[in-house]
């Protein structure tokens, strides 16, 4: 295939693909003549490139399409459901086309098909009387300008100087008052940094190489002029050098992990190494930022997809889509596309009712499906949200009953989350009826796969009567994830610090009492609760160890599988760089990926879900709820940390991440400490600055707990973090008030540290030395 | 399993059909317990316990496996196994 089919393969996908955003739009809004002018547009360019490069199908199809949507954009014609149907239809049938060109570099012949359409959307043309007569000399005064040859665009040429070429005009010097194309300036608010190079999902290079369209184009006065810079600064990347980049940067972060760790005496190389250190996250960051699409990339197909299912289901069914602008790293974007092509099936098939039902039950007839996507720290969370009748628990329950995925004593047991997390078991499908749009009995077992596959968590959540949420939570990268090392047998291991929830240290005497056996399962009684526990050396068949040894244990949570990981030793948290496995360790099973960790040696990376699935670790519920129950009594978990000899609590429920790091990282922004952390600043109440003196040493360690105050993050120095432990409230003698800032620890009484207390970072720069938050006075 | 040597203890459930004895090696004592303190088996326990017990009540300082008489009925075992 020559270059200038290739360009024109990609240019036209991209034409396409608008157009198809567009008439979706068009069906809210029939009368939007720059929606026409779009669709008219990418149809016009088609044709106009086909017939110079001899595409003579693709010419006689988009020359039908252009005549109707000629006389749509001039008004003559009014858009309806009919109209937008046969559109797409004709819009599918050039994709296949085109894909025929890709791939066989023939456009495939299908004569009966083509002028079938073709009569079709004749047929539309003049479906209504009124236009009837108008029709053949308006159809020819719509293409005529169009017929004329078109100068061909250079292959190599327009990525970069956006040019018009007009018949008769020479090329890159539009005459005065032509209109700019709208394409640029439209695609660069959506995406105001050039993608990588997929054929399809690339807007912003597209607009500025569209041929030419007539001059008295009605709705080129009214567009606003393009940007002249969105082509210039934009460049195509080749998807393999981003993930070539990626590895490097993956490469340097290993090996900055490794110099930091050696230690030097030499003060330079330590000062280096720190530089090296800033640099390298820097660079990480930027590479990580180039391989960043936003999401709209795979929304923007959706509305189609609504529209196609509710017309087949005979529902009506608006999309709503929020946080398109959401960025996410492109491979786990392709990687979800189809979970969210699922998920929105199902939202539109079992989710919304009939308008029939849904006006009988008091709603309006219309379903709402909606589409979300968010920051959350360091995911992107992507809710799938119907309006619809939401999930029957009994329904759910009996199917897996029918279906053997549960014994019939289990199901009666399971409560609500338990019973939602069924309908991801491989083989369950509600569906009363195989219909063609979902209910094949493969599906949300292959969200869940898909979804975990990349490292992300599936969460389904239903209310009765008023709909159900579906939530992805999807990591921003694969390549670097924050891993906790621990140690089995003197072997390195790395847990993803996404499955771990806590630590708990068993010290030599405690091992034996603290482990409980019930026969052959051995649990760990946390906070009243009864855990299961994995032996990681048992379940790699490493020699076993002296049952009165100290141990830790991971406390792990994965994809609601919660058990404790007991594990010889804990290492430090890492960035850890995740490198693929040999097949021959992949087919074990336990582990996610292997890295190099800063000391040099190996570790394998353990991926907690498998484990939990061979342990037969079923999915725990009763977890979530003790926490909530215990949040409605007197009774909270807090956080026990220690700063010097002095100790507070913090409520279990603000803390996000507990983060070892080298002092000289804390930062001051004014007289305020800050820490860069997660590429954000966060404030930080520096309350262990006191009690630690780390004035010489600017590599020693300490201790961060980020927390969540409200929608800010904040940040609070200790030198130890000692224990989770449920807290209850005192009450004033006599009175009986509860008393406030204060708990019930240990039998101790401890202060609760006010996190509103931290000054928000605006004032940071003016505000005077803030006094800590940490108000560590000993309990009197 | 070692054979029994001294004469054991049996514990007599009734059912709605008739009575069947369980073997033990010995009672120990009458302890009152409180449902707040029951969890049902672990997961992780092997599949033929999974059948016979029926969770566990959390004493201060050890578990008590409860056992479920209706599942001991030598005519349900065999059921019970199955499932």
């Amino acid at each position: 295939m020559d270059d200038l089919t290739r360009e024109f393969l990609l240019e036209s996908q991209e034409g396409l693909d608008r157009m198809e955003r567009a008439l979706t739009d068009l069906e809210t809004r029939p009368g939007d003549a720059q929606l026409l002018a779009d669709i008219f547009r990418s149809v016009h360019t088609i044709k106009g490139t086909t017939g110079f490069l001899g595409f003579s199908r693709l010419e006689s199809l988009s020359h039908a399409g252009e005549n109707l949507l000629g006389l749509l954009r001039d008004g003559k014609l009014a858009a309806n459901a009919d109209i937008i149907s046969g559109l797409l239809s004709l819009m599918d049938m050039l994709r296949g086309v085109l894909r025929s060109i890709e791939t066989t570099d023939g456009e495939g012949e299908s004569e009966a098909q083509d002028s079938a359409m073709i009569e079709r959307l004749e047929r539309l043309q003049t479906g209504r009387a009124s236009v009837a007569v108008a029709v053949p000399v308006l159809a020819q005064g719509a293409v005529a300008a169009p017929v004329r040859p078109v100068r061909p665009h250079k292959p190599r040429a327009p990525r970069k100087r956006p040019s018009h070429p007009l018949p008769d005009t020479p090329q890159g010097s539009p005459p005065p008052g032509f209109p700019e194309e709208a394409g640029p300036s439209r695609e660069a608010e959506e995406s105001p940094r050039e993608p990588e190079p997929e054929p399809r999902p690339v807007p912003a290079v597209a607009a500025p190489s569209l041929p030419a369209r007539p001059t008295s184009d009605p709705t080129g006065e009214v567009q606003p002029p393009s940007s002249p810079g969105t082509a210039d600064s934009t460049l195509r990347v080749d998807v393999e050098l981003l993930n070539r980049m990626m590895n490097l940067v993956g490469e340097l972060v290993l090996t900055r992990n490794q110099i930091l760790q050696t230690a030097s005496a030499d003060p330079g190389f330590a000062l280096l190494g720190r530089r090296l250190d800033m640099v390298t996250a820097d660079l990480r960051e930027s590479v990580m930022k180039a391989r960043m699409q936003p999401v709209s990339h795979v929304f923007s197909r959706f509305p189609r997809l609504v529209r196609d299912l509710a017309l087949g289901l005979e529902k009506k069914v608006r999309l709503e889509m929020e946080g398109q602008e959401t960025e996410l790293d492109k491979s786990l974007l392709e990687a979800i596309r189809d979970p969210l092509t699922h998920s929105i099936r199902n939202a539109v098939d079992h989710g919304i009712e009939t308008p029939a039902v849904r006006l009988a039950a008091g709603k309006p007839a219309e379903g709402v499906v909606r589409l979300r996507a968010c920051h959350e720290g360091s995911h992107v969370i992507v809710e799938v949200h119907d309006d619809g009748a939401g999930m029957s628990l009994d329904r759910i329950r009996r199917k897996a009953v029918e279906r053997q995925l549960v014994t019939p004593q289990r199901a009666e047991q399971m409560n609500e989350r338990e019973i939602l997390q069924l309908i991801f078991l491989p083989g369950f499908s509600t569906a009363e009826a195989v219909t063609s749009v979902s209910g094949r009995g493969v599906g949300m077992d292959v969200v869940r796969t898909n979804v975990e596959k990349i490292g992300g968590k599936v969460d389904v959540e239903s209310h009765a009567g008023k709909g159900s949420i579906l939530r992805l939570r999807i990591p921003l990268t694969l390549a670097i994830i924050p891993a906790l090392i621990v140690r089995s047998r003197s072997q390195n291991f790395a847990v993803p610090q996404t499955a771990l929830t806590e630590l708990v240290h068993l010290s030599a005497g405690e091992t034996d009492s603290r482990i409980e056996r019930l026969e052959n399962a051995a649990l760990y009684r946390l906070r009243g609760h009864l855990l299961p526990l994995v032996f990681l050396d048992r379940l790699l068949q490493q020699s076993p160890r002296p049952s009165d040894a100290p141990c830790d244990i991971a406390i792990l949570n994965a994809d609601g599988r919660r058990y404790g990981l007991v594990v010889d030793g804990l290492a430090d948290p890492e960035e850890i760089v995740v490198k693929p496995l040999a097949a021959v360790l992949r087919e074990i099973g336990y582990y996610a990926g292997a890295t190099i960790l800063g000391n040099g040696e190996m570790a394998l990376i353990l991926n907690p879900g498998a484990i939990a699935q061979n342990a037969n670790v079923s999915l725990s519920s009763e977890t979530e709820e003790a926490l909530s129950g215990d949040k409605n009594g007197a009774r909270q978990d807090y956080l026990l940390v220690e700063a010097g000899s002095r100790r507070a609590a913090l409520p279990l429920e603000t803390v996000v991440r507990i983060e070892r790091i080298t002092r000289s990282r804390i930062e001051r922004a004014g007289s305020r400490p800050v820490l860069r952390f997660e590429g954000a600043l966060l404030p930080l109440d520096d309350a262990a600055a006191d009690f630690i003196d780390s004035g010489d040493d600017p590599e020693a360690q300490i201790t961060v707990v980020v927390c969540r105050d409200g929608r800010r993050h904040v940040g609070m120095t200790v030198s130890q973090v000692l224990d989770v432990t449920g807290g209850s409230q005192l009450q004033e003698a006599g009175s009986g008030f509860a008393a406030e800032g204060i708990t019930l620890l240990h039998e101790k009484v401890t202060s609760i540290v006010s996190l509103s207390s931290i000054p928000p970072l605006e004032n940071a720069v003016d505000g005077g030395p803030a006094e800590s938050a940490f108000s560590l006075e000993e309990p009197r | 399993m070692e054979p029994a040597k001294a004469p054991e203890d049996v514990l007599v459930f009734e059912n709605g059909d008739g009575l069947f004895g369980l073997f033990v090696d010995s009672v120990g004592e009458v302890l009152h317990v409180s449902d707040t303190d029951h969890e049902p088996n672990p997961a992780t326990l092997e599949a033929r316990r999974q059948a016979l017990f029926n969770g566990a009540w959390k004493l201060k300082d050890r578990l008590l496996v409860g056992l479920e008489p209706d599942r001991l009925d030598p005519m349900r075992l065999a059921s019970a196994f199955r499932a």
